[in-house]
């Protein structure tokens, strides 16, 4: 045993903590932006496609292939939003942080829920809210981090992906 | 304190200060640019780090961590005198 782990036995001890207090990953919320783009194109393009021309199977099967495709892409995006979010939610996002923008909580709740909203229906106005709850968020982690001029940026970004 | 045991937790200041090892500090030496110091968080009383003295201006501390991505003065703040705990003997 060394003399500081001997001495341990007689001396008062403290714990002192040396752990990284900021996070040590990389953080960023445009792949939610982006996952939230996607169902909202998804949706947009479900909305238009067009009903089969003929009642032949062949036909049939051509749409609803396109429609489970869009479909399939919806869901996995609206589930990767939620999952995007909830780790800034919980690895970034710090207490001080809920201090200063105590609505944070209630924002990533409606957030994650407008997520599953998404799954479960095709609209339009519910993709919209989606982009915009992420929006406000990221608005919020630009300020935490100090930059609130890189949420420009991040609209420029996200804002003509299509 | 005169004397006292500080315990490392986290991996900050790897390889120098190994998480879990135990070292001895004491309260009477100032700590100086390249020791180690325990100290309160001047951002939370309750948190009590452990870093490398880079610099002391004005009589406030600059605290670095080993690490790049490790917490430091410039997350937490310079640290006042009655902040510091004591040096670590390393």
């Amino acid at each position: 045993m060394d003399i500081a782990g001997y001495l341990s036995h007689i001396l008062p001890e403290a714990r002192a903590q040396a752990h990284c207090d900021i996070p040590c990953g990389i953080y960023e919320p445009t792949p939610a932006k982006i996952a939230a783009m996607t169902v909202l194109r998804m949706a947009l393009q479900i909305n238009e496609l067009p009903p089969p021309e003929t009642e032949e199977f062949s036909a049939r099967k051509a749409v609803i292939h396109s429609l489970a495709r869009r479909v399939k892409v919806k869901e996995e995006h609206a589930e990767l939003c939620k999952r995007e979010l909830l780790i800034l939610w919980t690895d970034f996002f710090k207490p001080e942080h809920l201090e200063k923008f105590p609505q944070l909580h209630d924002l990533v709740w409606k957030a994650a829920k407008l997520c599953s909203k998404n799954k479960q229906e095709v609209s339009e106005e519910a993709a919209r809210e989606l982009v915009a709850a992420v929006d406000g968020i990221a608005k919020i982690f630009y300020e935490v981090k100090g930059v609130p001029e890189r949420y420009d940026a991040y609209q420029k970004l996200t804002e003509k992906l299509f | 304190m005169l004397l006292f045991i500080v315990r490392v937790e986290g991996e900050s200041d790897w390889p120098v200060l190994v998480p879990g090892r135990r070292y001895l500090a004491s309260g009477i030496f100032v700590p100086r640019v390249g020791d180690f110091a325990v100290f309160r968080n001047p951002r939370d009383r309750q948190q009590i780090f452990i870093k490398r003295v880079s610099r002391v201006l004005d009589d406030q501390y600059i605290m670095n961590g080993e690490r790049s991505w490790a917490s430091s003065s410039d997350d937490f703040g310079s640290v006042p005198p009655d902040y510091i705990l004591g040096k670590v003997f390393v």
